[in-house]
């Protein structure tokens, strides 16, 4: 890693079960999740997340131009692709972001959506970067 | 003769304190939930930040989160003023005496204890957030329920992020858990106040929903408009009647 890639990812090297090994597995992975057309916020939220934390890889099915610049814009060790790069046939399923709906004792409350955007987000990314990172 | 218009509810409006990893998620959530916010915090963006506070990138290195954070949420539709300072109660009147919520998102312990005290003697509703490594937690206050200090009674060392290190994701999920108890808090909805809503470890754990008995002898809760243990509880569900119970999980 280069000196401002230390800095840059330096909360997720303080992680004992991190590390430099883990952010140096973060930076050469690739993720890959689908936006939702009605409601992509959660999975947005998601791929900002990876990109922003050192994914090297991070293809969103369905972002418009505008959403993969500003993903790039928080990645900038990301690649952000749009398009699948393997067929249908020969994905790896753990590179799947995967998104788990509402929580049954989510706390809901009028005019929440984006609340609950953060915590779906938060949540699939926390658990994707963990397996790659906790190796 | 012109019909007069229904009379609009006043937005409301809260103080949010912290516009780092927690602040970013509670102030757009806050702000999308029709909110109205004023966001404090003394801090410059750094790049040891980008990793989890989504709302910077690279180019507002150098800048100050709170005016940053507050025009992001302006640029969204939303209603947001920063004022760069670090949050005290000698200061409520620039930037929190007519807030209907308080919500702590800073890292420092003295901070939190301060804006829950500030809250619990003005009878205000609040949460105060935190989160480390893989997992946080987030406590929901009303008045007439338990307190902040009820718990934790002194602050105290605790780690923070620069020491400890956080998953940047963490942030996101515990800014947007307490997005949503500050959100039905302010709102009315008496379910959650008296709280603490524990999260150890996001990657394999779901939250633990601890209601809180007051403790006797809070100094904070010796200063509220409602002592809580006068006051009828407000919880909704009929699980706690009584306020002097012992703790209640839900």
């Amino acid at each position: 890693m280069r000196d401002e890639q230390v800095r840059r990812y330096s909360r997720h090297i303080l992680l004992p079960d991190v590390g430099g090994l883990g952010q140096t597995a973060l930076l050469v992975s690739s993720a890959r999740l689908e936006l939702r057309e009605r409601d992509p916020d959660a999975e947005l939220i998601a791929a900002t997340y990876l990109a922003a934390g050192g994914v090297g890889t991070v293809i969103v099915r369905g972002a418009s131009d505008a959403q993969v610049a500003e993903l790039a814009a928080h990645g900038p060790d990301s690649r952000v692709l749009t398009e699948p790069v393997v067929e249908p046939g020969s994905r790896d399923p753990s590179r799947e972001v995967a998104l788990q709906p509402r929580p049954i004792w989510w706390p809901s409350a009028e005019g929440d959506a984006t609340a609950l955007a953060f915590w779906r987000g938060g949540i699939a990314a926390t658990r994707w970067m963990a397996e790659i990172a906790n190796r | 003769m012109t019909a007069s218009p229904a009379p609009e509810r006043a937005p409301l409006r809260a103080t949010l304190i912290g516009a780092g990893g927690l602040g970013g998620p509670l102030a757009l959530s806050l702000a999308a939930a029709g909110i109205e916010l004023v966001i404090v915090d003394p801090d410059v963006v750094e790049l040891s930040n980008l990793h989890r506070q989504l709302q910077f990138t690279t180019q507002d290195l150098g800048q100050p989160k709170a005016t940053r954070l507050a025009g992001l949420v302006v640029a969204r539709g939303g209603t947001a003023r920063g004022v760069v300072a670090r949050w005290r109660p000698e200061d409520a009147a620039e930037h929190t005496e007519d807030a209907d919520l308080l919500v702590d998102a800073s890292d420092d312990p003295e901070t939190k204890f301060a804006a829950a005290d500030w809250a619990v003697a003005n009878g205000r509703t609040y949460v105060i957030a935190s989160a480390l490594r893989y997992g946080g937690n987030a406590m929901a206050g009303a008045p007439g329920a338990a307190c902040y200090r009820c718990l934790f009674e002194e602050p105290g060392e605790a780690p923070t992020c620069a020491d400890a290190g956080v998953l940047g994701p963490v942030v996101g999920a515990i800014g947007g858990l307490a997005a949503a108890l500050a959100i039905g808090l302010v709102r009315g909805d008496p379910r959650h106040a008296g709280t603490l809503v524990a999260i150890d470890d996001l990657r394999t754990g779901a939250p633990r929903f601890i209601r809180l008995s007051p403790r006797p002898g809070c100094t904070a809760c010796a200063q509220a408009p409602i002592s809580p243990f006068e006051a009828p509880v407000r919880v909704a569900d009929g699980a706690a009647k009584g306020a002097a119970g012992g703790a209640r999980h839900a």
